[in-house]
């Protein structure tokens, strides 16, 4: 009966991970009411909740692929996941966040008590990261915004061009080999058809464009457009967060969505318009995973279960500094990567109740709240705890078999469609799921994330530093 | 840089700038405590009583009763909180915190209505009732049944007791009480309405 109840439970928490907008504390509102009706077995709905907590967490990487709303646990996967979904591999982007994500899980059981010993006693180690934790923050930030590796160029000279319209008139002061010559107004000229006959004291009158190159401030520049893009995305996400959202029918609502869909999700379709050749078409089938998969796997669930646990941090935090840890350039690695960290987290967070006898999800406190869940701290646990770990299990196995379905139908949707079209619908359809579950609000964060995110590949540099959204307010909230 | 880059940057940048115009500017409506729930998500404005205050290494927090209910307003800072017994209109965010509902807010969001009475003891209020009637007043007793089984709060040393009303049945026993001291005609003497009790 329990097994049943979680896989209806990690049925429904998929499809509510799959439609951007509707959260599984929703679902787990009407289950706490439904567990509370005489007659009904409290066990079961709790059963139900568990799977659906972690089956929703798995679902979202779907959507965030092909739909641009990712929620907050898989925000950062949502960029390596679009690299992929342009080069029409966005059904191996799914499917490698998603085993990724299973892995994560699995690892992040596996290390559950081993961790508790870690963190909690005898090592202690959750009291020392937590101490260090504003210093290690500052220090990766920092990290981030100085590793950016684009090279602004800020030096401006002029190319002799007889089609150009803008004209420079000035007397000569040097000339230098290869055509090269200065004005006596500092102007630096190049003429590598040797076009202008330039002798020094002459005037000359040429037609030229104007061309940058690099200097020795060029990486210092690269940083500093980072920095700005870090600081405007938080700015920005101070405000929103500060905003809120305020849902018209009073339902349960959450400014996330019109961040993430803004941030990520619209500058991405956008794209779409904009392109001059249409996209690849999906291919239908996932690529295997890269080598050392398992390995990256274990090291985003051990780096989001420690971090999901610490006061103030969730798996969204450790998403996006893993994905500044491991940066080789290799979308499939980092899906793996971040994968494990949203199936880490998600796990991480509901096995905080029995392993600290502290709640890190609403699924878990209302799955607690039903049938209290029993302390786990030996190797063999007890029936309850048992049930509990099955629930994670089948919720990790549908959640991962649901995303991967899913993706393959949106990519057969996305094939079927003209780009274009897609695009309309994609953003017609979250523009109404915003402002329905957010009010009209919404449309402002929505409309300013999606101006922000589309600014990083405009200037050039990661889009990565988009995730000052989350940090810069967690960094605010360490050193306030 | 072309014009399109610049457009984005200059609206990206105005659009900040409205968000956070709105939330230092706006000023949401009134929400009862027993509301709150409806509001998930919404950033809010609530009134009541500050019931008690605590200061964490790395925020703060306060919880605060309008008679109705209580909820906690979480601050990501530690700094200055309104003393105990004070009135406040808090602005924040509702969330869904561990299964209770709590409020996401900062210190600039918090604004005194009316300031705190220190405690009174039972016979300063019967001594001169009418000094403190109509205002919120912290008194310091024993929450105790009387004869009647009317609740009361009674002086210590015997010195007389203070009819109170409680909206929820209290736990008897020394305790801090916050509420407002009104005439009650019928009974021709004073009550007090009490929106808020601790143990002391």
């Amino acid at each position: 009966m329990t097994l049943f109840a979680a896989l209806a439970g990690a049925l429904v928490g998929a499809a509510t991970g799959l439609i951007p907008g509707v959260h599984v504390n929703t679902f787990a509102a009407f289950l706490v009411a439904a567990g509370g009706v005489p007659g009904v077995a409290p066990a079961p709905v709790a059963s139900a909740l568990i799977a659906a907590g972690v089956s929703s967490a798995f679902a979202g990487i779907a959507s965030g692929t092909f739909l641009g709303a990712p929620p907050e646990e898989s925000a950062a996967a949502a960029l390596p996941a679009h690299t992929l979904l342009a080069r029409g591999q966005g059904v191996s982007a799914v499917s490698l966040g998603a085993s990724g994500a299973l892995a994560g899980a699995l690892v992040a059981l596996a290390l559950a008590l081993p961790l508790r010993a870690l963190l909690e006693g005898p090592i202690f180690l959750a009291a020392r990261l937590t101490a260090a934790l504003p210093f290690v923050m500052l220090a990766l930030v920092v990290w981030m915004v100085a590793s950016e590796r684009r090279r602004i160029p800020y030096r401006r000279f002029f190319v002799v061009d007889p089609f150009a319209s803008r004209v420079l008139t000035g007397r000569v002061s040097a000339v230098s080999e290869g055509g090269a010559f200065s004005l006596e107004d500092g102007r630096r000229v190049r003429d590598p058809l040797a076009l202008t006959a330039a002798t020094p004291g002459a005037i000359v009158r040429v037609r030229v464009r104007a061309e940058w190159r690099e200097g020795r401030l060029s990486r210092a520049l690269g940083s500093a457009t980072a920095a700005a893009v870090f600081l405007l995305a938080g700015a920005y996400g101070s405000a929103a967060l500060s905003l809120g959202a305020s849902n018209p029918f009073g339902l349960p609502s959450s400014a996330l969505l019109a961040i993430f869909a803004g941030l990520f999700g619209v500058p991405g379709l956008v794209a779409l318009f904009a392109r001059s050749r249409p996209p690849p078409a999906q291919v239908l089938f996932a690529s295997p995973p890269p080598p050392g998969a398992f390995a990256l796997a274990a090291r985003g669930a051990f780096a989001s279960s420690v971090l999901a646990l610490l006061p103030g941090l969730s798996a969204s935090h450790a998403a996006a500094l893993a994905s500044e840890t491991k940066r080789d350039g290799d979308p499939e690695r980092a899906l793996i990567l971040l994968g494990a960290c949203t199936g880490g987290g998600a796990v991480f967070g509901l096995l905080a109740l029995p392993l600290l006898g502290r709640a890190r999800s609403g699924a878990a406190v209302a799955a607690h709240a039903l049938d209290p869940v029993a302390p786990w701290s030996t190797l063999f646990p007890d029936g309850h705890v048992v049930a509990f770990l099955l629930a994670l299990i089948v919720g990790a196995l549908v959640g991962w078999w649901a995303a991967r379905t899913a993706a393959r139908i949106l990519a057969r949707l996305a094939n079927r469609m003209r780009a274009r079209v897609l695009a309309t619908v994609a953003l017609v359809w979250l523009v109404a799921v915003t402002s329905i579950l957010g009010g009209a609000l919404s449309l402002v964060v929505l409309a300013t994330g999606a101006a922000i995110g589309m600014i990083p590949p405009r200037v050039g540099v990661r889009r990565s530093h988009l995730m000052g959204v989350v940090l810069l307010p967690l960094l605010v909230r360490l050193w306030s | 840089m072309n014009r399109f880059d610049a457009g984005l940057i200059v609206i990206a940048i105005i659009g900040t700038a409205t968000l956070t115009g709105i939330v230092a500017l706006e000023e949401p409506a009134t929400t009862r405590l027993a509301d709150v729930s409806a509001f998930e998500g919404a950033r809010i404005a609530v009134e009541g009583r500050v019931v008690e205050t605590h200061r964490g290494a790395r925020g703060s927090a306060i919880i605060i009763a309008d008679g109705s209910l209580r909820i906690t307003a979480l601050l990501a800072e530690t700094s200055d909180l309104p003393p105990r017994g004070s009135e406040v209109r808090v602005i924040g965010v509702v969330n869904r915190d561990r299964g209770a509902f709590t409020l996401s807010t900062r210190a600039s969001d918090i604004r005194l209505i009316a300031a705190a009475t220190d405690s009174l003891a039972v016979a300063d209020v019967l001594a001169e009732p009418a000094r403190y009637a109509s205002t919120p007043v912290t008194v310091v007793g024993e929450i105790e049944r009387d004869d009647a089984r009317e609740w009361r709060l009674a002086d210590p040393h015997g010195r007389g007791a203070i009819r109170a009303r409680f909206e929820r049945a209290p736990t008897p026993g020394w305790s801090r009480v916050t509420g407002e001291l009104a005439y009650e005609p019928r009974e021709a003497r004073y009550i007090l309405e009490v929106a808020d009790w601790t143990r002391a």
